[in-house]
């Protein structure tokens, strides 16, 4: 018996070994080429758009044409990266067997819901049946779409930190609309796609990391209320929200791809190009064939996401704002008048408990500041708040509704709306007069905002700037001589409040063709950083601003090669009408090595910005430089004068 | 100065990262799971004074919502911080109770709102004292509260009951739940 046993046991495992192998070589290909599939009907599928999306094919700036999907699970087929035939003929043949795969052991149609739905309903289930495949229950799936009850989809851009210029690439992730009744957009889920930090990866590491693709990019469903808190209340960014026109068959596709996505495979992350923009963009194209969105080059910044789709008519059918913490705080202490003030002050002061206040509106605001204050996170400054906040909300309880009575609040400023704004290259032309010499300027850069351009869209009253080349002609000599490379250039002007003092600041790194040197065509390496203050005039339109900065320079113009010094720099920009922009400015420069000579410089600017359009922007500039001690004419031709004529795009 | 090391390196090294050249190859698909800065920060900002755990009430263990509660309840609002900085998302494989989730300690029908209101303590205490807003609105509707309004004039008129002393998120979360099983209106229109 045992022997039997044994030899049955063989036979068994010969039998199965044959069919395995039988699958295993001749999967559905051949089959499809016996005639359940035609090769015609197979070739067209395989090139159909609908499958390249699915499989997140992309061209790339050499033509060729492989999957943005950097995981080997996410494929079939050992080809399927570049071959979506291999893939597709591969795939086939998986839903037919009971494999277990991708990170939650499921079965192939569990794990590729949309690629099996497509290609049923491309197929038919009759071709299906034939192939031996049939439908299965896919319990996790079926729980995760429950979650979602998805009905529509909202693209969802949050702005940039205040006093941040770096952060105003923004981010961008969507909600899905549940089809809830009576529904609260709070407790929508959302969908966002970041990249996955561990916590020791600190500044350099995670730069470095970034940038070269060393993070993986993660899917993660989080309930819209904790990302509302996330960004409107610990970070104070405002939120934009997209309503965009996608059906509840849509946006299914779309987390059906995202599943698909999520539970198999990964993206490589990388800061400028396959980011949450570029993902995001990708997942909208499979759940609307018909929208193009990824045709980006070099790279991706979230706001643009919010461009590409607003630029297709119709896609967005409703946009919502959502202020920040911040923002809000303030419109309610605006709106004080100056009794009420005092007493906001006696209240978050110490100077008067709560419980002797009698104005709802008073209390509102000292709950509102509070709550912004404790968001900073200060664990000290908040353990002594705390008994203070409570005793503020527990008296505005007892107080009756401010109804009707109620000051009326003055509106959130907008500004940060994205799709408003300029886009990022430019390209302009100048022409100018230096002394006595005329030059006409070529310019461009790649992105993104500099302190003359019109705010909208961006942190007001900031700049980061990336490459760009200013070259310059002059006609009399018929020389072109390079005015300026900008490496990158960053500044915060963050007005004071009575509340807040932050300091502003400024980075710049650059290469420049410097006007206080007797020679027209030499350059110099030049790196500043400094900070200082900025205050409002009257009016959150106007600002003046004070920079200490510390300069230093490497070229061969200057005697020893290098020179360095203190700069101080006063200034004002006046924006009376969000498309006009005025700036003036005096600099005193100094240079430390130069011992022999005047000391002092003064360079004096004066720059105004007109918006003709959301692209197109006219700057006139007038410049002087000059020994700031020297009654003496200067030996330099230290005048300019330009206009200027850029185009965004 | 962290975004502007970032942006700095950034600018050296974009050519190369454009290119997409020096690809890292991942062996292991798995993302490497970390807790955030934030969520480092938020355990020590959201506690107000010692929380003492209340007798009888559940610990929360959070996974797929990314909750957690210690022992001593204090909470941790372990909700990642996706923002552009980076940072761990938890995959859909981490979804309620199906993968890596030790207990799921609430009853299903206090999950949401409990989880709820560790999320939004803050905004939920002032909008609760104030009887109105948006948030307040989610939380009744998480508790099945249809009339938002009746449950809005509960909260500001048993304010001082419901968060007195050395409140938690949880502690509150129940004894609203008390209060509205106290009012008759109010327990007709919610499903508690």
């Amino acid at each position: 018996m045992p022997a039997k046993k044994t030899l049955m046991t063989i036979g068994a495992a010969a039998v199965l070994f044959a069919l395995v192998s039988i699958s295993l070589s001749m999967p559905t290909a051949a089959r499809a080429d016996a005639g359940v599939i035609d090769r015609a009907k197979l070739d067209a599928l395989a090139r159909s758009p609908y499958w390249l999306r699915l499989l997140h094919y992309k061209t790339g700036w050499l033509g060729h044409t492989r999957s943005l999907v950097d995981g080997p699970e996410f494929f079939f087929s050992k080809e399927g990266r570049t071959d979506a035939r291999a893939e597709l003929v591969a795939t086939l043949a998986a839903f037919s067997k009971d494999l277990k795969v991708g990170r939650l052991k499921q079965l192939p149609q569990c794990a590729f819901p949309e690629r099996y739905r497509y290609l049923k309903s491309e197929l038919g289930p009759g071709v299906l049946g034939v192939l031996g495949i049939k439908d299965q229950a896919c319990p996790q799936l079926e729980e995760f779409l429950a979650s979602f009850n998805a009905k529509s989809a909202t693209l969802v851009f949050s702005s940039a930190y205040p006093n941040s210029p770096g952060s105003m690439f923004g981010h961008t992730f969507l909600r899905i609309n549940s089809n809830a009744t009576e529904k609260n957009d709070l407790l929508d889920q959302g969908l966002s796609f970041a990249a996955a930090v561990p916590k020791s990866d600190g500044g350099l590491t995670f730069a470095l990391k970034g940038m070269l693709g060393g993070y993986i990019g993660q899917f993660a469903r989080v309930p819209y209320y904790a990302k509302v808190n996330e960004y409107l209340n610990s970070e104070s960014r405002d939120l934009w929200e997209y309503d965009l026109n996608l059906n509840a068959e849509e946006s299914q596709r779309l987390l059906l791809n995202a599943w698909e996505l999520e539970t198999n495979s990964w993206f490589d992350y990388f800061f400028f190009d396959e980011n949450c923009a570029y993902v995001l963009l990708s997942l909208l194209e499979v759940a609307k064939p018909d929208w193009q969105l990824t045709d980006f080059s070099i790279y991706v910044i979230p706001g643009e996401t919010v461009k590409a789709v607003t630029r297709i008519a119709g896609a967005v059918t409703g946009v919502k704002f959502r202020p920040s913490l911040r923002k809000k705080m303030y419109q309610r202490l605006d709106a004080l008048d100056g009794r009420q003030r005092e007493l906001f002050f006696k209240v978050i002061g110490g100077k008067m408990p709560p419980a002797e206040v009698g104005d709802a509106e008073v209390l509102e605001s000292v709950a509102s500041y509070l709550h912004y204050e404790k968001q900073k996170g200060d664990v000290d400054a908040n353990n002594k708040n705390a008994p203070l906040l409570q005793a503020t909300l527990l008296r505005r309880s007892q107080l009756g509704d401010v109804g009707p009575a109620r000051r009326p609040l003055r509106p959130v400023l907008e500004d940060t709306r994205p799709d408003l704004g300029h886009d990022p290259y430019r390209v302009g032309t100048s022409s100018g007069v230096r002394g006595s010499g005329f030059f006409q300027e070529l310019n461009f850069k790649f992105a993104f905002h500099d302190l003359l351009n019109k705010d909208q869209g961006y942190l007001r009253f900031s700049e980061i700037d990336f490459p760009g080349a200013t070259v310059r002609f002059l006609p009399k000599s018929g020389v072109w001589n390079i005015e300026q490379v900008q490496g990158l250039a960053l500044t915060s002007l963050f007005p004071m409040t009575f509340l807040e003092r932050r300091p502003s600041w400024k980075f710049n790194l650059d290469y420049y063709s410097p006007k206080d040197l007797p020679c027209t065509t030499c350059q110099l390496g030049r790196v500043q950083a400094g900070a200082g203050a900025t205050a409002e005039i009257f009016s959150p339109n106007y600002i003046v601003y004070a920079l200490g900065l510390l300069d230093f320079e490497v070229g061969s113009a200057v005697r020893k090669g290098f020179r360095w010094g203190p700069q101080l720099q006063v200034a004002t920009i006046l924006n009376p009408w969000p498309d006009y922009k005025m700036q003036c400015a005096a600099t005193l420069i100094s240079d430390l090595l130069q011992a022999d000579r005047r000391k002092l410089y003064t360079l004096f600017e004066w720059n105004h910005s007109l918006a003709l359009s959301k692209d197109w922007e006219i700057r006139a500039g007038f410049s002087a430089i000059s020994p700031a001690n020297s009654l003496m004419g200067s030996p330099i031709d230290s005048k300019e004068g330009k206009l200027t004529l850029n185009f965004y795009f | 100065m962290k975004i502007l090391t970032i942006v700095l390196l950034a600018l050296a090294l974009a050519p190369a990262a454009m290119a997409q050249t020096a690809k890292k190859k991942h062996k292991t698909a798995p993302a490497p799971q970390a807790e955030t800065k934030q969520a480092a920060k938020a355990t020590k900002t959201n506690e107000e004074g010692p929380s003492g755990g209340v007798p009888g009430e559940p610990d929360i263990d959070g996974c797929g919502l990314g909750w957690q509660v210690t022992d001593s309840q204090s909470i941790i609002g372990a909700i990642t911080r996706g923002t552009t900085n980076g940072t761990v998302p938890p995959s859909f494989g981490m979804t309620s109770g199906s993968l890596g989730c030790k207990k799921v300690p609430f009853t299903k029908r206090d999950q949401a709102g409990a989880t709820y209101a560790v999320s939004n303590y803050d905004s939920l205490r002032i909008e609760m004292a104030e009887g109105q807003g948006e948030v307040l609105a989610a939380f009744a509707r998480t508790l099945g509260c249809g009339d938002t309004a009746a449950f809005g004039r509960m909260t500001k008129k048993n304010y001082g009951t419901l968060l007195e002393g050395q409140s938690t998120p949880v502690r509150m979360f129940y004894k609203v739940k008390q209060q509205i099983q106290l009012d008759p209106a109010l327990t007709a229109s919610c499903a508690v």
